[in-house]
């Protein structure tokens, strides 16, 4: 049984997958160790963090919790695929300007989870936001700049104009 | 000087490495992998303290597969079997006794994961088991010796005028207790590191870390190698906020251990569970208050007794000690200060750095006391505090005469100005009358030393270097790590602003031990100030060269100043300049006495507070928390804000959400779902603000800032729930639990 | 590291099959839904099943059917956030969406279902950590040792019901539908929990939970009150579900409780009904002072035991204040 492969086709980041890997693996490994993408980091590996992140046809689960067996046939994707090429989406192009990653580890995760929330509500409160996002733990920041980085990157994407977040000009000014 | 209007200091340039982070493309060390490369584990010990009487290797495990390291191993390649790091007393891998749960005995490499993790549950470890002491109370007491004659690692002395002569000039004479309890750093990326190590090539490592010269000096001695033999790179690394610090010289060691044995290399990640139940946390502490007073609110003297528990070895605990010690009597004027303080040894995992290092712990029980000296002498805590302020020219407990401006009344009125704090006391008195939920208001002042301690930076003696390429970009070449503080961003901005050429053009160097100079750990808030101000005499000695040689006027523009380097290296070659650390004139420390100037400069800060507690369920919450600060210049303000936000936060996690609940000798909850960091649900709004006061021997004119943030939250909230409930309490973390059984008789009769 | 152990993992796509597979396989196979609960007990070796069936891909399983007059199915695969955002749930039955937006996260909302957190494994201090951890004090009652360490002279396990849902159900009187291969049955939420932390369920290995049979609501309302520490990912310490039906009409102005139910969850291996606070608000005006004497008897009864964070004496204490909240919360909802 050890040596037996399974082998799955899905949709990854756009495009179609094939992989085969043992059986009793997670998403998270299959994605890490058999697909080589490393953008998907852990946490905890049990579901406490939230750091393992990914979308599966646009739901956020957490990949160390999901056998990589389901997800065939699944549209599938992880940080590797929320840039549009070169183009960084809204979200990343905030997170790293304003102050939400600092280490960046749990930022991924964070950052597919804001992605979710924009699309079922382009125009959340600070409230929505802080519960849409109470998946994730962040050591780091105290949460404050990500909460900002998703207001600017929903502002953005309404086509709205924003002020950056006070931060920038703190006492300052 | 320069004709560029580049002038980034005081800007949020943006983070050097965001892209990266925020694509998935930065390589945190599991991202990593080499050709052949396999996986090893730790096998821990069980129990507190035994003799290790056997072990065997059991099960269906097929253990000739299997590369296996003990003690033996590090005698038969003629290794010391020891961290090198203060006292050299903790081991790789414990041979003969155990003087902690979780210590490591065995390590264990497997190219397959997943039979490696069974390999580990199948190895027996049998022991004749010690009488432990687990607490630092019975360490104290000496119920049992476990270390060296008095289970003493270290004490020091501070003695300012003569505190026992002091006490009958008092009017009033105040005691206190005071607790603090561990704290686990929880940096999401869980410690680990690869190395390779083979008798040809020596060994080189990549691992999460903050202090690579730190495990370059350790596995020279594990190794018994010159140290050009030892190659250690940090790779991106995810949060530390110390637990990152000495820690990762023990994985190091371990996987090259398994690398030389095997010859392949090995990559050891903790799961989160061990790292948590096996690596350093905060040092608990108990400190000890007698403080005199006149009647209109002068100290006269303070005697102070801190304690910290190191744990089973002595790791890092002296420097710990040393500044709890330094910052146990705050920014206060007092003409008698004695600080007798210890760290003592018990039978848990050595507990290490954590942001703040012994500070937080002295502070909280200072700004805990005051309050309570104040309510004696019948001030409030604002007014008893400002009768004591010290003002320029005035000496800390050390004797170290203030010479910079320092105003911590105006900091204080500030803070209340932005917190409406005085109007909040009034009305949060009366609402509370009517009201199940009971509010209140509180703050802390408190200063914070930025660098090493004492004569600490001049030992360390950093060096920073700056070598210019045929691109004409200046790249930085530094040891100190990343860690998402903003490293990268700050040195290249304080470069630009020196250079006068724009931030891009600066590339910051990966710390490897191979191609950067020694700038010292990155630790104690010195990384902008002290080797920030490096790079600044590193890139201007650059220049300086640039226009000794003719190939640049003093007045360049930076394509002028990006073709004299080309130039430079075509006629002369590399071109490379280093800066070395000089204190500042007048600094002068006395080790024996621990008197004189313990540090180059100090942060300044007022914290409020604002919480409400439930009279019913007994939940504390914090509803606003406003941080002021003078950290001197501010270099990068998104990322300085940054700073304070995440520390106030794990502040907040250390009053009120963060208990490590232990088990002889071992952490019990162990895991994310049992010890709790805040959520994003948990963490109120958190309200930042600077002043700017530049210090003169500072890059750009900043001081330190990284672990202020750790100090204020505690004090400033505790302050508060007494303020709104009446009921005073000495211990963090604060949990419900102590408030119902400290809140009950007050409170009874109120229904609602 | 946290491997999964080996197993085999099968995905029926009807119930039949899915009870056959467990049939011929026999008590080494486990259901699995979202796999939240069963797949970190497995990485920590707490369970080890040979086979795995999951019930994510079986039709019947994903529905929500049904109405508040007729009552609602809600079929055993549902996720929890289908739930927490579901319509009529809403509508009808605001309880349950309430209890289930409560439930840990919401990217375990979306991956958890409502079959797996009625059946959510018991927790313990001792149970819920990793196999060196557990090994280091030579194991437990409910996992390879002999010791229940949270009452050491016992004979039984005292880990801990930690679902926010199953205290509702019992509440509201929900049943629920099993499937074998040797046929069906309906169970009452009430009866479907035994006191006892190994076995902690009336459900036999070889029955899979199909769905759950809400009440009609004929003018009965219920509410939910969890204690945590923080405002996400915790399993509940202690939950409250109260419900009441008052007698049609009124008697001096004040409408009369004819039914009334506690039930406390978080506390001990089964859910615990307050008998006693039922008999106190049966019969009575809905007003504070029975209010007070049912949450009385719900702190007189609550006796949880030290195998989950906080200290026990305090969630004994909140035992009265969720009684009171959860109550209260019915009496302004008129």
């Amino acid at each position: 049984m050890g040596k037996q492969k399974a082998h799955i086709q899905f949709v990854l980041n756009g495009e179609t997958a094939e992989v085969a890997f043992a059986p009793h693996k997670t998403l998270l490994e299959v994605l890490r160790e058999d697909l080589g993408l490393m953008g998907t980091k852990h946490g905890c590996e049990l579901g406490e963090c939230g750091t393992c992140t990914v979308l599966v046809n646009g739901r956020s689960i957490l990949s160390c919790l999901m056998l990589g067996l389901d997800a065939e046939g699944q549209d599938v994707k992880s940080i590797e695929g929320m840039a549009n090429g070169s183009q960084l989406h809204p979200l990343q192009e905030t997170f790293a300007d304003t102050g939400a990653a600092q280490c960046g580890y749990c930022s991924p995760g964070f950052l597919l989870v804001a992605e979710e929330l924009l699309k079922k509500n382009p125009n959340p409160n600070r409230e929505t936001i802080k519960e849409a996002l109470s998946g994730n733990l962040c050591r780091c920041t105290g949460y404050i700049k990500i909460y900002e980085a998703v207001e600017l990157a929903a502002a953005r994407m309404r086509g709205e104009e924003m002020e950056l977040p006070r931060a920038s000009v703190y006492g300052l000014e | 000087m320069s004709a560029s209007p580049n002038h980034p200091i005081g800007k949020s340039v943006p983070r050097k490495e965001g892209r990266k982070k925020v694509t998935g493309q930065a390589l945190y060390v599991d991202d990593i992998s080499f050709a052949e490369m396999i996986y090893g584990v730790t096998v821990r010990s069980s129990v507190p303290r035994g003799r290790i009487t056997n072990i065997s290797f059991a099960g269906d495990t097929p253990w000739d597969e299997f590369t296996i390291v003990t003690a033996k191993d590090i005698r038969d390649i003629g290794g010391e079997n020891y961290v090198a790091l203060i006292l050299n007393d903790q081991p790789y891998l414990a041979d003969e006794v155990v003087n902690h749960a979780e210590e490591a005995i065995v390590l264990l490499a497997h190219p397959n994961k997943y039979l490696l993790e069974e390999a580990r549950r199948n190895v027996r470890i049998e022991y004749e088991e010690l009488p432990a002491i687990l607490t630092l109370e019975d360490s104290v007491d000496k119920k049992e010796i476990i270390w060296g004659e008095d289970n003493v690692f270290k004490t020091f002395l501070v003695d300012k005028g003569n505190v026992d002569e002091a006490w009958t000039n008092a009017d009033l004479i105040v005691e206190g207790e005071y607790f603090t309890g561990a704290q686990e750093q929880l940096y999401i990326e869980n410690n680990g590191v690869i190395a390779i190590a083979n008798e040809h090539d020596g060994v080189t490592v990549w691992g999460s870390m903050q202090c690579p010269y730190y495990v370059h000096k350790a596995l020279i001695k594990l190794f018994a190698l010159p140290e050009d033999k030892v190659r250690v790179i940090q790779t991106e690394t995810g949060g530390g906020f110390g637990g990152k610090e000495e820690y990762p010289s023990i994985i190091a060691g371990h996987a090259a251990l398994l690398s030389l044995k095997c010859g392949k290399p090995v990559k050891i990640i903790y799961d989160r569970a061990e790292d948590m139940v096996a690596t350093t946390k905060r040092h608990p502490s108990r400190t000890r208050h007698k403080t005199a007073v006149t009647k209109d609110g002068k100290l006269v003297a303070m005697d102070i007794e801190f304690v910290i528990d190191g744990g089973a070895y002595c790791t890092l605990s002296p420097v710990v000690l040393s500044r709890g010690t330094i910052h146990a009597a705050g920014p206060y004027f007092s003409p008698n200060v004695r600080i007798r303080s210890s760290a003592v040894a018990t039978n848990i995992p050595p507990h290490g750095a954590f942001r703040g290092f012994g500070a937080p712990q002295g502070i909280f029980a200072l700004e805990r006391h005051l309050d309570k000296v104040a309510k004696a002498v019948g001030l409030t805590p604002d007014e008893f505090r400002r009768r004591n302020f010290i003002q320029q020219g005035e000496t800390t407990a050390t004797s170290q005469i203030i010479r910079e401006k320092v105003d911590m009344a105006g900091l204080l009125d500030r803070a209340f100005e932005l917190t409406g704090y005085h109007e909040k006391r009034q009305r949060f008195a009366k609402e509370n009358e009517q009201s199940r939920v009971k509010k209140g208001i509180g703050f802390a002042t408190f200063m914070h030393g930025a660098g090493f301690t004492g004569s600490g930076e001049v030992y360390l003696a950093s060096v920073v270097g700056a070598e210019a390429t045929s691109e004409g970009r200046v790249k930085i070449l530094a040891a100190s790590t990343e860690i998402g503080q903003g490293t990268n961003t700050i040195f290249a901005q304080i470069a630009s602003e020196a250079l006068g050429v724009d931030s891009d053009l600066i590339e910051v160097a990966q710390p490897d031990t191979a191609n950067v100079p020694n700038s010292g750990p990155t630790v104690a808030s010195r990384t902008c100030m002290v080797v920030g101000k490096l790079v600044e005499s590193a890139v201007l000695a650059l220049k300086q060269t640039l226009v000794g040689s003719g190939l640049l006027r003093e007045d360049y523009s930076q394509s002028e100043f990006q073709e004299a380097c080309r130039t430079h290296i075509e006629k002369f070659g590399p071109l490379k300049t280093f800066s070395t650390y000089q204190a500042p004139p007048n600094i002068h420390w006395n080790d024996e006495k621990y008197q004189g100037d313990a540090y180059g400069a100090y942060a300044w800060a007022v914290y409020v507070a604002e919480v409400s507690v439930d009279s019913l369920t007994y939940e504390a919450q914090v509803e606003d928390f406003v941080a002021l600060q003078e950290v001197g210049r501010v270099i990068n303000p998104v990322l300085a804000t940054g700073q304070i936000e995440g520390g106030v936060a794990q502040g907040i996690g250390f009053t009120l959400f963060e208990n490590v609940v232990w088990q002889n000798g071992r952490m019990a909850n162990n895991q994310m779902t049992n010890y709790i960091m805040p959520t994003p649900a948990d963490i109120p709004p958190i309200r930042v603000y600077f002043e700017e006061n530049p210090y003169a021997y500072g890059p750009g004119g900043a001081k330190g800032i990284g672990e202020l943030p750790m100090d204020g939250p505690a004090p400033a909230i505790l302050n508060a729930i007494e303020n709104a409930t009446g009921v005073s309490f000495d211990h963090v973390p604060l949990m419900p639990e102590a408030i119902m059984e400290n809140l009950t008789n007050v409170l009874h009769g109120i229904t609602l | 590291m946290m491997r999964l152990p080996k197993f085999e993992y099968r995905v029926p796509r009807t119930i039949a099959e899915a009870v056959k597979i467990v049939g011929d396989v026999g008590p080494t196979a486990q259901f699995v839904a979202g796999g939240t609960d069963l797949y970190p007990n497995m990485k920590r070796r707490q369970q080890t099943p040979r086979t795995v069936i999951s019930v994510m891909r079986v039709p019947e399983l994903n529905q929500i059917t049904g109405d508040g007059k007729s009552g609602v199915r809600i079929g055993a695969s549902v996720t929890l956030t289908d739930i927490v955002e579901h319509p009529l749930i809403n509508r009808d039955y605001p309880v349950i969406a309430y209890a289930a937006r409560t439930i840990s996260t919401p990217i375990l909302r979306n991956m958890g279902t409502i079959g797996g957190n009625l059946l959510l494994d018991t927790r313990c201090n001792y149970y819920d950590q990793n196999y060196e951890w557990r090994k280091g004090i030579n194991f437990c009652l409910k996992k390879d040792g002999d010791v229940c360490w949270v009452a050491p002279g016992s004979s039984k396990c005292w880990a801990v019901q930690s679902s926010d849902l199953v205290p509702v159900m019992v509440a509201i009187g929900a049943k629920f539908r099993l499937a074998s291969t040797l046929g069906e049955r309906m169970i009452d939420a009430a009866g479907f929990y035994n006191d006892d932390g190994i076995d902690y369920l009336k459900k036999r290995p070889d029955e899979l939970l199909v769905d759950i049979h809400l009440p009609p609501t004929n003018g009965w309302r219920a509410s939910y009150q969890k204690l945590r520490r923080r405002g996400a990912f915790d399993f509940p310490v202690l939950g409250v579900a109260a419900y009441i039906k008052f007698e049609n009409g009124r008697a001096n102005g004040e409408r009369t409780v004819r039914d009334a139910k506690i039930v406390l969850g978080g506390i001990a291996p089964s859910p615990i009904q307050i008998a006693e606070a039922s008999a106190a608000l049966i019969g009575h005006a809905f007003d504070d002072e029975y209010i007070q004497a049912a949450a009385e008897a719900a702190y007189v009864k609550a006796r949880p035991l030290d195998n989950t964070d906080f200290v026990m004496n305090w969630r004994k204490q909140m035992a009265r204040q969720y009684t009171l909240r959860a109550l209260r919360a019915l009496a302004v909802s008129d």
